[in-house]
This record gives structure tokens, sequence and C-alpha cells, in this order.
């Protein structure tokens, strides 16, 4: 029923799985109340959230470089 | 908020130079316009390069919103605000779910306005019409937030009474930005949007200059907060409580799909040279929140410390305020503000005059063309929209001087994505399963619309702050959204097959 002609939903379990896993851990849900934990000047839980941004924008560059798009919407 | 020294004659020409600038890219494109078509006047005939499309995307995406509301929510809320980095960053991961079959199918059937596609895709007049009042709605609104941020602009940085610096910043600032946009239509917008993009980033990386020169490194600023005595401010570096988590998760999905749907950047999809030159400045995009939201961020976190005591629409003020405290310091700090102007005015005017561009073909091509004279030729709707631009935006200048310092550009901000979010449907789902049908699509998008209004606005007591247990009220529309559009389209295929 789904168009699958599109790469990124050729691999879509994959992808969704790894931004599924960018998302938990970048939310800092499972971090204690009272952690005053500090890494590079920030709060760790900050410091995480910002390098999980960097990995999502890594990983989104590598999808959008490394597959070619359809041009053709009938194939 | 007047604390700046007034900036002399040398500032005000360099400002001047900069904004004559951009009325000259705007004759410059008139002159560069191959044909009398909505094609041409919208989409610059499908012809942008990569260094545009990224810097068009980059200054249409970062606003006056950016700048002054994100710095002043940080101020508000702390270090939690660092979700803004990932909601921005969750932009362009979304752009996938679509993108890459909608500008195939642009590039097929020569879409210029979002609509085109549902029209192609649904062939239903009332859904037209509805996605389309929602999406000039939604727009309206924006470009109210970055009128209002302009004037506001002006009053920090003008010598002038606040009120008349107010008046003068929207008036002035808007004019210039629909004559170049009306002069050179997309091409303008997108080719001012390269001056405007390029002096935004140097003005970023300026600011985060500026404030490790003035105020230290941040693990000062970290320390300052931990260990104040004012429990107000300490808390702004603690792990967030539950509700502001859930808030968290609700700004990536509301803004990460929110955003893509925003008509001037479906809009750019379209007007992509080749596939490749969007993929690549989509790829590019993916970047640019660490180098435009981290450095916002990081100016409220240094406001919290160095300002302490702002309240209400006054902390959407803290970079002004920042600024004024460095300006005073040397000429060195004086003309890095002057930059730092520069670059504010670029941020609000080129998200402004996308949004107005926009606005101005749905309302001549979709409404106008397609509802009350279908057979007006391409030269008319043309000319129509250029009108509908200059009477809109009379009427939204009226209103940013009447709304003032009434609300925050937080607020308006977080209206807007609950409304824009029930097309998701419309356009991601149905781009991808073939028998998703009109009529649930439709019912689907007025009940979620219906009911996230509804939620934010009815005064319900398990409504705070305009989020219900930390989400926002357009999640619950759109999930009664998907549940219409999912099973009515099952009821009524199973229906034809029978």
């Amino acid at each position: 029923m789904l168009d699958k002609q599109s790469p990124y939903l050729q691999n879509r379990v994959g992808i969704f799985s790894v931004y599924f896993v960018l998302l938990v851990v970048g939310i800092p849900w499972y971090w204690p109340k009272d952690s005053n934990l500090i890494v590079m000047g920030l709060p760790a839980w900050v410091f995480i959230a910002i390098l999980v941004s960097i990995f999502t924008s890594i990983f989104t560059a590598f999808l959008l470089l490394r597959y070619p798009w359809q041009t053709d919407p009938d194939e | 908020m007047n604390s700046f020294y007034a900036f002399g004659l040398d500032a005000w020409i360099f400002i001047g130079v900069y904004l004559s600038s951009l009325i000259l890219v705007g004759l410059i494109a008139y002159k560069a316009r191959k044909e009398n078509t909505l094609k041409d006047f919208y989409l610059a005939g499908n012809g942008f390069g990569l260094i545009v499309i990224f810097l068009t995307l980059y200054a249409t995406q970062y606003s006056g919103n950016t700048l002054f509301g994100y710095s002043g929510k940080t101020y508000r809320i702390g270090y939690a605000w660092i979700m803004a980095l990932q909601f921005m960053t969750a932009i362009v991961a979304c752009y996938m779910i679509y993108a890459p079959r909608l500008y195939a199918l642009a590039r097929k059937y020569n879409y210029v306005t979002p609509t085109d596609y549902l029209q192609h895709r649904f062939n239903s007049r009332w859904l037209n019409i509805f996605a389309t009042l929602i999406m000039v709605l939604v727009l309206s609104n924006y470009l109210l937030a970055q009128l209002m941020a302009m004037g506001r602009a002006m009053q920090g940085f003008s010598s002038a009474d606040p009120a008349l610096a107010y008046q003068q910043g929207v008036i002035f600032l808007t004019l210039i930005m629909v004559i170049y946009g009306t002069l050179g239509g997309i091409r303008a917008v997108a080719w001012t949007d390269v001056i405007q993009g390029i002096v935004l980033m140097t003005g970023f990386i300026i600011l985060l200059l500026m404030l490790f020169k003035q105020f230290g490194p941040i693990s000062l600023v970290t320390d300052a907060i931990q260990h104040s005595n004012d429990l107000n401010i300490s808390n702004k570096a603690k792990v967030p409580d539950a509700n502001r988590l859930r808030e968290w998760l609700s700004y990536i999905i509301i803004i990460g799909l929110g955003s893509t749907l925003y008509p001037q950047a479906i809009q750019r999809i379209y007007a992509a040279r080749s596939e490749k030159v969007l993929r690549q400045g989509l790829a590019f995009m993916a970047f640019a929140p660490l180098f435009t939201i981290l450095i916002a961020v990081t100016t409220g976190l240094y406001a919290i410390v160095t300002i302490p005591g702002l309240q209400g629409a006054e902390t959407d003020q803290v970079l002004a305020r920042m600024l004024s405290i460095v300006q005073g310091d040397s000429i060195f700090g004086y003309w890095l503000v002057v930059i730092m102007f520069a670059a504010i005015l670029a941020a609000m005017m080129s998200t402004a005059d996308s949004a107005l561009l926009s606005i101005s073909s749905m309302l001549s091509k979709d409404i106008y063309g397609g509802f009350i004279n279908s057979e007006a030729s391409e030269a008319r709707l043309t000319l129509l929209g250029k009108l509908f631009s200059w009477g809109l935006i009379i009427i939204l200048v009226c209103l940013a001087i009447y709304l003032g310092d009434k609300t925050s550009l937080l607020k308006l901000l977080d209206r807007k994505f609950d409304m824009l979010i029930q097309l998701v449907p419309a356009f991601m789902l149905s781009i991808h399963w073939r028998k998703m049908q009109a009529l649930p699509t439709l019912i689907g998008l007025l009940m979620g619309v219906v009911l996230s209004l509804y939620l934010a606005f009815a005064g319900l007591d398990f409504v705070q702050n305009g989020k219900i247990a930390g989400f926002h009220p357009g999640l619950f529309g759109l999930l009664l959204n998907f549940l219409i559009v999912i099973t009515g389209s099952f009821y009524l295929n199973k229906r034809e097959q029978v």
C-alpha cells in the first residue's frame, strides 16, 4: 500500500531506529534530578543533548548526501 | 529598554547602505525576470543553485524569533531550552519524509503553490480552500511576529522615543521589504536572502565571540547559575522536571514536522535546480542549528547572570540588552553591535519577505485563480499577487503597531504550529499512501484544527501555559486528525471494493 520507491522508505526501519535512539538519548529523562555533574563547562545533561544534536546533524547529512532521490514520481 | 548609546552617523550610513543594497537587488531581480508568469515570479523558473538554495533556506528558517524569542526563552527557563537545538535539527530530518517525492511531483506537474500538490493529489475544492486558509492564517501570524520583532529591534537601537521608534521600525523596514519583494519576486527574496544569510551567519559568530570576550567562558556562567542563592536562578541549571521533558518531546515533534510544512519552505523545494542541489542544501541546513540556535541559547544563559530580574515581554529583549553592554565597552564593541544590528534586521526581513511572497502566491493563484476567476491570465494573477502583498502588509503593519508590547513572541509561535501541523496527513501521509481519500483528509484537517484551538483557548483547567501535561494542543488535534484520515480512508476503500 505504501509507495516503497523512496530510498528512505526502503531502509525505513534502520533509519527510524537510529532517529528513535537519538531521540531517547537526547532528552534527559534518565538523569537524576539532583545531578550537578559538569562537562566542558556545561551541566552534563546539556552536554549530552548537544552531542546528540551533533550526531543527528551528521546522520541526516549522511543520508542526504549518500542516497540520490527518485526523480520520476511514477517509478 | 532604551539603554543603547545612539548610533552615530557612520553607523547609520552603514545600515543605510545595507538596506539600500536590498532595494538594488530587487531592481536587478526585476530586470532578470524571464517572463511574466507565476512560475517565474514565485519560483524563479526552478533555477536555484546550491548557494542560493542553502542561504535562502537558512535566512528564511532563522528569524527574529530565533534571535529575540530563543534568547528570551533561555533567559526564562534556563539550560532546558537547549531543546531548541534538537527541534531545529529535527526539521531537516523531517524533510526527508516527503521532500524527495514532492520534489519529483513538482517537477513533473509544474507546481507553484503548496495547494497545487493537494489539487493534483485529491482534486477536492473544499480541501484546497481550507488548507490554503490555514496556511495563509499561519503565515500571516508568522509575518506579524516578524514585523513586531522589527519594531522591537528599532526600539532597542534608536535614541528616539520607544513607542515612536517601534512604529518607525515597523513601517520603514516593512516598506523596504515589500518594495524589493514585489519588484523581483522570489529572485529578489532569494538573492537578498543570500546577502542576509551571510550577514546573519557573520552576526551569530561575532555574537559568540563578543560574549566570550566580554563575559568570560561558559563555565563561569554555569558556575554562577548553579551556585546562585536565588532559587529562581539556580533551578535554571537543574535537570528539567517531568512536565518540561514532555514539553521537550512535544517541541521536537511539532516544530520538526510543522516547520517543513511552511508554504515558503515547500516552495523552496519546488524552486531547486535539481534534486542534487536540494539534497546538498538540506545537508548544509542540518548543521545550521549548531552555529545559530546554540549561540542564541548561549546569549540567554549569559543574560541570566549579567542582567537578572527581567520579567514578561522584557525577557524577549535580553539580546538587545547584552549588546548594549558590549557596545559601551570600546569602539570595537560599537562596530560589532552595528554589524549585529544589520544581522538582526537580516533575520527578520528575510523571513518576513518569504512569508509575504508565499501568502501572495496562495491568495492570487489558489484563492482568486482557483475560486473567483479560473480564466485569469498568468500576468493578471502575478499582478494581483503583488497587490495582495501591499494590501495584506498594510493590515499587518497596523496590527503590529496596535499590539506593540502586548504579547510575547513565543506565544504567537506556539499557536501557529498547532494549526500548521494539522497539514501533516494531507502532505506527508498522502504522498506515500496512494489510497488515502479526500473526504477523511478534509474532515481530519478541520477536526484537528478545531480540537487544537479549543484546547488552547477554552480556558480548561488541565491546560497549563497553553499545553496539556507539557504537550502542545496541536498534537492532540493531530492524533484525532490521523485517526479520522486512516479509519475514514480504510472505510471508503472497503466500500468502493464492495
